[in-house]
C-alpha cells in the first residue's frame, strides 16, 4: 500500500492521507509538532529538515545525534500513549502492527492525527520520506532526498560474477537468519553479495543449523543487534565460516533499519566483500 | 505382647484437647482385642499413634518390647499389618497386584517379585475369598470386595499382628461375618489382632478382650462379659441398654426403646 | 527396543538434508564423505540427545504424578519453566559473553524456583504435602514468569525477545558437548527415579497406605523430588522447554503396560525419547530449511492425543 497524499480543494491548508494501514486521516494544516515512534522516520524527518518539527521520540531513535535532544517518550511498539499526548503533538506516526492499531484509533479519537508505516525494505525509505514531506509542507525538500537517495542507491549497488555466499545472522540460540523480505538482505543483494537464505521469504525465521552448514557461507554478517558470541557454541563451530572466523562486524545503526543513510552502508559492505576475496 | 501401647496422650492442635488421654493397649499373639467407642473418641487416633502416625505428647509404644523409634519402617511393616478405614486408589490395579503390594515391605529396590512371594499373595488371596477374582480390576468390585483386598494386601505382608479400622463398613452380613471368621481363624494360629469396630455386639461374640473409650479415655477394660455392663456402658452411649446372652454366652448389648425392660 | 531403535534411525535420516540410509552409513564412518561433518556433529548428537532429553521428562513425568497423585502433574509443575525464564533473561539481559552463561542461568533459576516451592510446601513439619505442592509450583511458576515479563518488557535489549525464543528453542543448540555434559548429569537422578519405582507404586496410595505398607513416606518424597527437579533442570538448560512429554506419555504407557512402576518407568523412558525424536524430526523438516520450535510439535500432537486418552478413560 502506498501513502497517498491529497490536498483538497479550496482549504489548501488541510491534508488526507491514506497510511499504510489504509485508514484515511485528516490534518487540518501541515504537522509541526511530530512524535516519531519509528526510529526510521525520525531519522527520515531530521533527513528532510524537519528536525524542530519533532517533538517525541522512542528510545531507539539515536540517528541523529540532535535527536537525543528530542524527549523520549519510550517503547515505539505499544506506545504509552500518555507520554506521546504529554508533548502535544499534531500527528503522530507510529509502525504498522496490531497493537499500534488500537492506538492510533484511540490518537485519533482524541483529536490527534495518527499514521501507521511499514519500514521494512528500501524501497520505503524515499515513499515515506515523500509522505512526510508533504504531512510537514517539505515537499520539496522531501523530493529532493528521494532523488538523491534513489541515484546513490544505483551508484553504490554493484553486481559480482561470482557473489560472495552470506548468512545474515540475527540470533544464534536457536539459530534465527534473516530472509528475503528484511532491508538487511536486499542491502547486501546491492553489495554484490548473496544472501543464503534468499529462498526464506520472511524477514527472519529460525533455521536449521544443519541447513547453514549445508549451504556453507563464505561470511556470516552480524550487526549490532545480533548475538554477542556465535564463536563460542560448539554446534556453531561445525560452519566452516565460524571455524575460520570469517565474520562481518557491523556496528551502524544504519543496519538496523531501513534509513537515508542505506547507500553508505552498502559502500562499507562493498568493501568488506571485497576483503573476503583472496 | 507384641504391640504395646503405654499411657498414650495425643493432641492434635496446640491449644486443642486431647484426642488421647492416657489410654493404654496391647496386643498379644492369639488374641482378638475390640476397641469400641462412640464417634470421636479416639479408637482411629489410638490406632495411629500406634503405628507412628500420630504426635504423642506422652507415652510410648514399643514393639516387641523394643520402642517404636528403634524400628525401621520396612521392619516394622513386615511384623504389623494394617486396614484402614478408607482407601481410593488412583490408578486401577488388578487384584493380585494389589494384593501383591502388601509383599513391597519384603522387598528391596531391586529384588523381582519370587516364588515365596507369590505363594503368600495366593494364601492371602485364598483366605479372603478373592481367589476368582484375582484378575479382575479393583475399579471393577463392589465396596465389600475392595475391603476383603485390602485385608488380604495387609495378610501378604505375613505379619504377626493385623491392626483393622472398621473393617466391616459396606460389607453385607456375609462378607461382615466372613471377616470376622477369618480374623478369628488367624488369631487361633496365633496372629495379634486388634479390630475397631461400631458393631459392638458382633465384637462381643468374637473378641478375647474388649477395650472402650469414651472422649479420648478408657472407660473400661476387660472380657466381653466384664465389660458389658449396664452401668459402664449406658454413660459412654448415651442411650438406655439392655444387656442380653447370645447362645454361644456372649453379652449383647440392646437399645431400649423407651418402656422396655430386660430381666435377667 | 526395536521400535526405539526405528525412531532413532528415523530421526537420524531426516532432517533438514535429508539423507538415504547408505549416506548415513558413509557419513558415519568415513569422515571425508559429503555431508559427513552435519550426520557427525550435528544429527548424531541431537537425535541421542532428543532420545535421552525425551526419555528423561518421560520419567520426571511419571514419577511427579505419582509424587502428587496427581495425573495432569507435568515436570514443569514445580514452578521450573519459570525459573528457568527468569534465569535466562537475566544473563541475556546481562550481556552475559560466554555462550554456556545463559543455560547455567537457566539452570540456576530453576533450582531457585524448586528450592522456594519445597520450602512452601513445608506444612505442620512435614515436607512436600501433595496438596500444597501442587499449588506451590503453579504460584512460584507463575511469578517467576511474571517478574520475567517485567523484566523483558522494562529492559531495552532486543536480544530479550529472543528469550522466549530460547526457552523453546529446543534441540538446535545439541552438540556432543551438550550431550555428554546432559548423559553424565542424568545418570544419578534416573538411577534414583528407577531404584524408587516400588515407593512409587506405594506412594501413589496416598501417604497413609503407604506408610502402612512399610514406605517411608518422607524420605521418597524428598528422593523423587530431588531427582526429578535436577533432571528437569538440566533439560530445560540444554534444550528449553518441552511440554507434554512428560503429561501426556506416562498416561499412554499407563494404559497400554499397567500402572506398576517396575514395568512403566522403562517403557515410559523408550517412548517419550522416541516421541522427542521424532517430534524434532518433524521440526525440523516441515518448513525446511527454517524450523519449528519443537515445543509446538509436541503440543500439536500431545494435546489430541492426550484428549483422545481423557475420552477413552473417562468412557
Amino acid at each position: 500500500m502506498l501513502a497517498a497524499c491529497t490536498r483538497v480543494g479550496a482549504n489548501s491548508g488541510s491534508l488526507v492521507v491514506v497510511d499504510d494501514a489504509g485508514d484515511t486521516v485528516r490534518l487540518a494544516h501541515p504537522a509541526h509538532r511530530v512524535v516519531s515512534l519509528i526510529p526510521a522516520t525520525t531519522e527520515i524527518l531530521f533527513a528532510i529538515g524537519d528536525g524542530p518539527v519533532v517533538v517525541g521520540r522512542t528510545h531507539w531513535c539515536d540517528y541523529p545525534a540532535e535527536a537525543a535532544q528530542v524527549t523520549d517518550v519510550g517503547d515505539g511498539i505499544s506506545p504509552n500513549l500518555e507520554a506521546v499526548l504529554a508533548q502535544k503533538p499534531d500527528l503522530v506516526v507510529m509502525y504498522r502492527s496490531g497493537s499500534n492499531a488500537a492506538a492510533a484509533a484511540q490518537l485519533r479519537k482524541l483529536g490527534v492525527p495518527a499514521l501507521q508505516f511499514s519500514v521494512d525494505r528500501l524501497v520505503d525509505v524515499p515513499r515515506v520520506a515523500r509522505a512526510l514531506g508533504s504531512v510537514t509542507n517539505r515537499q520539496a525538500s522531501a523530493d529532493s532526498l528521494t532523488a538523491v537517495f534513489i541515484r546513490r542507491l544505483n551508484e553504490v549497488s554493484v553486481t559480482d560474477s561470482s557473489p560472495p555466499r552470506i548468512l545474515i545472522v540475527s540470533w544464534d540460540q536457536p539459530p534465527m537468519a534473516i530472509g528475503a523480505g528484511s532491508f538487511l538482505s536486499e542491502m547486501v543483494t546491492r553489495a554484490g553479495g548473496s544472501n543464503i537464505f534468499q529462498d526464506l521469504k520472511a524477514p527472519s525465521a529460525q533455521v536449521s543449523i544443519e541447513a547453514i552448514v549445508e549451504r556453507n557461507p563464505d561470511a556470516l554478517l552480524v550487526s549490532s543487534d545480533g548475538p554477542p558470541s556465535i564463536a563460542s557454541r560448539p554446534e556453531w563451530r561445525t560452519v566452516p565460516a565460524v571455524r575460520e572466523q570469517r565474520f562481518i562486524h557491523v556496528t551502524s545503526s544504519a543496519f538496523s533499519r531501513p534509513s537515508p543513510r542505506a547507500p553508505e552502508a552498502i559502500q562499507e559492505l562493498v568493501a568488506r566483500f571485497r576483503e573476503l576475496r583472496p | 505382647m507384641i504391640l504395646q501401647a503405654i499411657d498414650l496422650r495425643v493432641r492434635y492442635a496446640a491449644q486443642g484437647p486431647l484426642a488421647l488421654d492416657g489410654v493404654s493397649c496391647g496386643i498379644a499373639p492369639g488374641e482378638l482385642v475390640a476397641v469400641v467407642g462412640p464417634n470421636g473418641s479416639g479408637k482411629t487416633t489410638l490406632l495411629r499413634g500406634m503405628v507412628g502416625l500420630a504426635p504423642l505428647e506422652s507415652g510410648e509404644v514399643r514393639l516387641e518390647d523394643r520402642p517404636l523409634a528403634a524400628w525401621h519402617r520396612g521392619d516394622f511393616a513386615r511384623r504389623i499389618g494394617v486396614v484402614s478405614q478408607r482407601e481410593e486408589m488412583l490408578y486401577p490395579l488388578r487384584v493380585s497386584e494389589a494384593v501383591m503390594l502388601g509383599r513391597y515391605a519384603s522387598l528391596g529396590p531391586l529384588a523381582s517379585i519370587g516364588e515365596a512371594d507369590r505363594r503368600q499373595v495366593e494364601s492371602a488371596l485364598r483366605r479372603c475369598d478373592l481367589w476368582d477374582f484375582r484378575f479382575r480390576r479393583v475399579s471393577e468390585l463392589s465396596g465389600g470386595e475392595w475391603q476383603r483386598v485390602r485385608v488380604a494386601r495387609a495378610l501378604a505382608q505375613a505379619p504377626a499382628a493385623l491392626l483393622l479400622d472398621e473393617p466391616t463398613t459396606a460389607l453385607d452380613i456375609r462378607h461382615e461375618m466372613e471377616v470376622f471368621e477369618l480374623i478369628h481363624q488367624l488369631v487361633g494360629e496365633g496372629l495379634g489382632a486388634m479390630v475397631i469396630t461400631h458393631h459392638m455386639n458382633l465384637a462381643a461374640r468374637y473378641a478375647t478382650r474388649m477395650l472402650v473409650l469414651s472422649a479420648g479415655k478408657t472407660v473400661a477394660e476387660g472380657t466381653p462379659r466384664e465389660v458389658f455392663q449396664r452401668e459402664v456402658m449406658e454413660p459412654v452411649f448415651q442411650w438406655p441398654l439392655g444387656v442380653v446372652r447370645w447362645l454361644d454366652a456372649a453379652p449383647q448389648l440392646i437399645p431400649l426403646r423407651p418402656g422396655e425392660e430386660v430381666r435377667g | 527396543m526395536l521400535l526405539a531403535a526405528a525412531c532413532l534411525l528415523a530421526g537420524m535420516l531426516a532432517g533438514a538434508v535429508p539423507l538415504t540410509p547408505a549416506a548415513l552409513w558413509r557419513g558415519v564412518v568415513d569422515p571425508s564423505a559429503p555431508s559427513a561433518e552435519i550426520i557427525r556433529n550435528l544429527r548424531l548428537p541431537r537425535v541421542f540427545l532428543a532420545f535421552l532429553v525425551g526419555g528423561s521428562l518421560g520419567v520426571c513425568g511419571a514419577a511427579l504424578q505419582a509424587l502428587v497423585r496427581n495425573p495432569l502433574a507435568e515436570p514443569y509443575l514445580l514452578g521450573l519453566s519459570g525459573g528457568a525464564g527468569l534465569g535466562a533473561v537475566v544473563a541475556i539481559g546481562l550481556k552475559m559473553a560466554s555462550s554456556w552463561a545463559v543455560p547455567i542461568a537457566a539452570f540456576g533459576g530453576a533450582l531457585a524456583a524448586v528450592a522456594l516451592v519445597y520450602r512452601l510446601s513445608q506444612v505442620e513439619g512435614r515436607r512436600l504435602d501433595p496438596r500444597v505442592l501442587l499449588l506451590a509450583g503453579v504460584v512460584v511458576g507463575a511469578f517467576a514468569t511474571a517478574l520475567m515479563s517485567a523484566i523483558i518488557v522494562l529492559s531495552d535489549a532486543v536480544q530479550l525477545r529472543n528469550v522466549f525464543l530460547w526457552l523453546l528453542g529446543g534441540l538446535s543448540r545439541s552438540s556432543w558437548e551438550s550431550l555428554g555434559i546432559f548423559l553424565l548429569y542424568s545418570i544419578i537422578p534416573l538411577g534414583l527415579l528407577f531404584l524408587s519405582a516400588r515407593s512409587l507404586d506405594l506412594l501413589v496410595l496416598g501417604e497413609e497406605t503407604a506408610h502402612h505398607l512399610g514406605s517411608n513416606v518422607e524420605r521418597t518424597r524428598v528422593i523423587i523430588y530431588l531427582a526429578t527437579a535436577l533432571l528437569t533442570a538440566a533439560g530445560v538448560a540444554t534444550c528449553g522447554i518441552i511440554g507434554f512429554v512428560g503429561l501426556v506419555v506416562p498416561h499412554a504407557v499407563r494404559r497400554v503396560w499397567g500402572p506398576l512402576h517396575r514395568t512403566m518407568l522403562p517403557f515410559t523412558f523408550l517412548v517419550s525419547g522416541c516421541f522427542l525424536v521424532l517430534a524434532d524430526a518433524v521440526a525440523r523438516t516441515v518448513v525446511r530449511p527454517a524450523e519449528l520450535p519443537v515445543g509446538v510439535v509436541t503440543a500439536l500432537i500431545g494435546v489430541p492425543v492426550f484428549a483422545l486418552l481423557l475420552r477413552r478413560t473417562l468412557a
